[in-house]
């Protein structure tokens, strides 16, 4: 959670764009992640991610800080356009067949061969999870959200996300050990 | 690979990063080319969607003590329906009730009647009497 969000989610729910635009630069990196993880398509995940975050403007008035944190609340939006695109399309790639420097992972940390493969599998091994699985291992181990939190992104109660969690760790494992 | 590696894998994707054009162009489009919706008309719509519901619930409970009331206060005789008029009823059911006293009187006088006639064409009592009259008037024939 950003420094001061409580302030800053009140300032933006009455309309000041410039406490949106703070909350923005906070959420893009974590919110595009998310997405591109979903849709495995640099191009598709950039136009989800905007709308997402637009939405999201266009709704502050009626975002309700009692019980929420607003990073729960993104993450919820950003998770509805992403079903809201397969309705609308047909998956275009699968994240198997994507390299990662056309996900745009940082070319540096791909100069060993190594980590490249290791993420290359990573990434395959996240494709054969299911939506929810994917959501909850993306929140809870890349952005390192807490259970509560993750629980209300994905409208499931703690002790759900924490079984779906272990049931995806294990999932991954079995993919990657047959890798 | 170990769970500890899995998940030590995963924060290594945290490095992804959108890119810096995108985010700039994003930015913009988002808080200067869309606005956020009134709050007002939202609130508003709400609570008159709240009222309504509330009022419905009302209304539906008002509706079934009323028809208890109804209920309670309804005799055996009632008339289901309220367009009936109860006097007219009264008429045409004491009406039926004459018919009937009347048609139960024919029955019972053409019954009577018959029951004479019959009594009058049944056998008597006396006709072992008879017998012996006309057993004498043969006696009396043949001695002559």
């Amino acid at each position: 959670m950003i420094e001061g969000e409580k302030n800053l989610v009140e300032k933006a729910r009455k309309g000041n764009s410039e406490a949106f635009g703070v909350l923005y630069d906070y959420y893009l990196p974590r919110i595009y992640r998310f997405v591109l993880f979903k849709v495995s398509h640099k191009q598709q995940a950039e136009d989800i991610t905007q709308h997402a975050f637009m939405k999201a403007w266009e709704n502050m008035g009626s975002y309700k800080p009692q019980g929420y944190v607003f990073g729960s609340w993104l993450y919820r939006i950003a998770r509805n356009t992403v079903i809201d695109y397969y309705r609308q399309n047909e998956p275009q790639t699968n994240i198997e067949d994507v390299a990662p420097e056309d996900l745009g992972i940082d070319n540096s940390l791909l100069t060993k061969l190594e980590v490249k493969f290791e993420w290359e599998n990573v990434l395959g091994a996240i494709a054969t999870l299911n939506a929810v699985e994917q959501d909850v291992l993306i929140m809870r181990f890349v952005e390192d959200l807490p259970h509560n939190e993750v629980a209300k992104a994905v409208d499931k109660s703690e002790t759900a996300v924490k079984v779906i969690q272990h049931r995806a760790i294990k999932k991954l494992k079995e993919a990657l050990s047959k890798e | 690979m170990k769970e500890e590696h899995i998940i030590k894998q995963l924060s290594t994707l945290k490095s992804i990063q959108p890119d810096a054009d995108f985010a700039r162009s994003a930015r913009t489009t988002i808080l200067y080319r869309s606005e956020p919706k009134p709050v007002r008309l939202f609130g508003l719509a709400q609570s008159l969607s709240t009222t309504l519901s509330i009022g419905l619930v009302v209304m539906f409970f008002v509706f079934i003590a009323l028809g208890g009331v109804a209920t309670m206060f309804r005799t055996p005789i009632s008339p289901t329906f309220q367009g009936v008029d109860e006097a007219s009823l009264a008429n045409e059911a004491g009406s039926i009730n004459e018919n009937t006293d009347a048609r139960l009187s024919e029955v019972a006088y053409l019954s009577g009647e018959k029951n004479d006639r019959l009594a009058m064409t049944a056998p008597d009592g006396d006709g072992a009497d008879t017998d012996e009259e006309i057993d004498l008037l043969l006696t009396q024939a043949k001695s002559y």
